[in-house]
């Protein structure tokens, strides 16, 4: 239920500032900068679910996992559409062009690619198919999820604090994951 | 060092104050200053107040009067007001500051430029945010002083755009070479995101070539339009255009991705595209005529006059306007206008026809290399 409030929430925002700011244009960009904000978000608080869990000690971070990340890459989705489409027309020397001046797109480009196979293997019936490759391949979450951020940090923009911030988060999400820290977290509290 | 963040009502109220305070200091007195501010009104949804040069003329003169009917490039009290407020500029600065902001007058620095973001092609000088509020008000005097009030009104436009960005309004970087009011040639130039410019002085005369103004994005969140007619201007006589006039200028269907000559330190004349100003009808001049005098409308007034003079001289007949991609508004487009002695480059490809990048380049007097 809160995942899913979670997920619909940028869709609820995004109809309120088109209400607000129906001028096609400023609606189009913030299509773009709310679906990315939103994906990222997303994305990142799906990564945090199982270090979270085993802090808390909880299953229940773990079970809306897999519907925060298929709603980040929903929204990722329509990023990707809003400026491949509606913005530039699929006129692929506009976006080659692109790629070429703005490193960052590039690196969008990647962590969405990354996103892909995930998202597409996101059912129960692909996990009990893949079985253990299911486990390996989902670990394109270590790419995909620092990747959006990097793409964040490499927009260049001269205000980086909230791209900062999301690095930072994702650094700690990473380093709960190595063996030891993970461990040390899986620990009861009171044993700490 | 400030930390503040500037809005675009705060960096005009700044500017009012640097002119009022970079003038007050060269009469010595603080207090009174000799003149009021020269700093436009805002115009937050509008564009710039009309500019220094004359507009008048529906259509521009196709015989070309002498080039020494204009008044002349080589405005003695023009070079004398800037190499005042660099002077004032410099001398408010710590000798750290000024080292930063300096650069000898042939360092190749002079002809390394660019319109993009810092972040993406770090600039050397002084930026705004680097400087005290009182520092500050010298670099924007000093800018006022180097353009026409329009020109001030657009750079100030252009730097409030960036908080649509989330960049930073004062990396705008300021630097010297040379050494200004000496006897030897120097120049300055303010730089920044979607803004250029470039002032070289010599023995009096005063060449501000080339030039690059940018907006992104074309209607700001707040309204602003920084290049409304610019752009507007130009989408009017593409589409005001019929026949054999239309066929010619519409020279792509497609846009070019970028304007052609880049951050080129000098340029030959491109592929000569698009319909000759003769072939237009007078209204349809007209809209040349407006928008080559909203670009050149930017620089102070002596030098625009002398443009347009020059532009004149080489004929306006042989002034081509071309246009690539579609007409309709925000649609990525780009459209050139080229004569004998100059270029206007107007790219709008990006983020779906809301991004500007433009060029007025000059074949022979770009940074000042016809002043010797
Ligand atoms: C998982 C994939 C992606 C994520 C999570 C993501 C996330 C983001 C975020 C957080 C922003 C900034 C939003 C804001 O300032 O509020 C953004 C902006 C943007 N992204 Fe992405 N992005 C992804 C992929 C892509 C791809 C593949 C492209 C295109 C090739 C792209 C193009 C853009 C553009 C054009 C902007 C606006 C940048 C600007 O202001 O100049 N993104 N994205």
């Amino acid at each position: 239920m809160l995942a899913q409030a979670a997920g619909l929430l940028p869709l609820v925002w995004l109809a309120w500032e088109y209400l607000r700011q129906p001028d096609p244009y400023t609606f189009n960009r913030l299509v773009m900068l709310r679906t990315g904000a939103a994906s990222l978000a997303l994305l990142v608080a799906s990564f945090a679910c199982t270090p979270v869990g085993r802090v808390l000690g909880s299953g229940r971070p773990a079970q809306v996992r897999r519907a925060l990340g298929l709603y980040g890459f929903f929204y990722a989705v329509v990023h990707v559409w809003n400026y491949a489409v509606w913005e530039n027309g699929l006129d692929w020397a506009l976006i080659v062009r692109d790629l070429e001046e703005r490193r960052a797109m590039s690196v969008g480009v990647a962590a969405l690619l990354a996103l892909l196979p995930l998202a597409a293997t996101s059912t129960r019936g692909w996990q009990q198919r893949l079985g253990r490759r299911w486990r390996q391949l989902h670990r394109l979450v270590y790419i995909a999820v620092p990747f959006a951020v990097w793409h964040f940090l490499w927009l260049e923009r001269d205000r980086l604090t909230l791209a900062w911030i999301y690095a930072g988060l994702v650094t700690l999400l990473l380093i709960a994951r190595l063996p030891f820290v993970r461990r040390f977290l899986a620990r009861p509290p009171a044993q700490r | 060092m400030s930390s503040k963040r500037l809005t675009r009502r705060q960096i005009l109220k700044l500017a009012a104050l640097g002119s009022l305070g970079g003038l007050a200091a060269a009469c010595g007195s603080p207090a009174t200053p000799t003149r009021a501010p020269t700093v436009p009104a805002p115009t937050a949804t509008t564009r710039p107040a009309p500019s220094a040069v004359p507009t008048t003329a529906a259509a521009a003169p196709t015989s070309a009067p002498a080039a020494t009917a204009a008044p002349s490039p080589t405005a003695v009290p023009l070079a004398d007001e800037i190499a005042a407020a660099a002077g004032r500029f410099l001398s408010n600065l710590d000798e750290a500051g000024r080292a930063q902001a300096t650069y000898a007058f042939a360092d190749p620095e002079r002809l390394r430029w660019h319109w993009t973001t810092p972040a993406n092609f770090p600039r050397h000088g002084l930026p705004l945010r680097a400087l005290t509020t009182a520092q500050r008000d010298y670099a924007l005097a000093l800018l006022q002083v180097s353009v026409s009030p329009a020109g001030f009104q657009k750079a100030l436009d252009i730097m409030a755009l960036q908080n649509d960005l989330g960049n930073d309004p004062e990396l705008y970087y300021v630097t010297v070479f040379g050494e200004p009011g000496g006897a030897a040639p120097w120049g300055w130039r303010f730089e920044g995101h979607h803004l250029s410019r470039h002032l070289t002085v010599s023995g009096g005369s005063v060449a501000a070539l080339p030039f690059f103004l940018g907006a992104w994005p074309t209607v700001s969140g707040a309204g602003l339009k920084a290049m409304e007619r610019e752009e507007w201007a130009a989408r009017e006589l593409i589409t005001a255009l019929t026949g054999p006039a239309q066929t010619a200028a519409l020279f792509q269907a497609n846009t070019l991705t970028r304007h052609v000559t880049q951050n080129q330190a000098e340029v030959a004349p491109l592929e000569s595209v698009g319909v000759l100003f003769g072939d237009l009808a007078p209204a349809q001049q007209a809209l040349v005529d407006e928008i080559i005098r909203t670009y050149l409308a930017t620089l102070p007034a002596a030098l625009g006059e002398a443009q347009l003079a020059k532009l004149t001289a080489a004929g306006w007949e042989n002034i081509r306007f071309g246009w690539a991609g579609p007409t309709e508004p925000r649609r990525p487009h780009y459209y050139r206008l080229q004569g004998p002695t100059f270029l206007l480059e107007h790219d709008n490809s990006r983020n779906g026809g809301t991004h500007i990048h433009s060029v007025w380049r000059d074949f022979t007097e770009d940074f000042g290399r016809h002043l010797g």
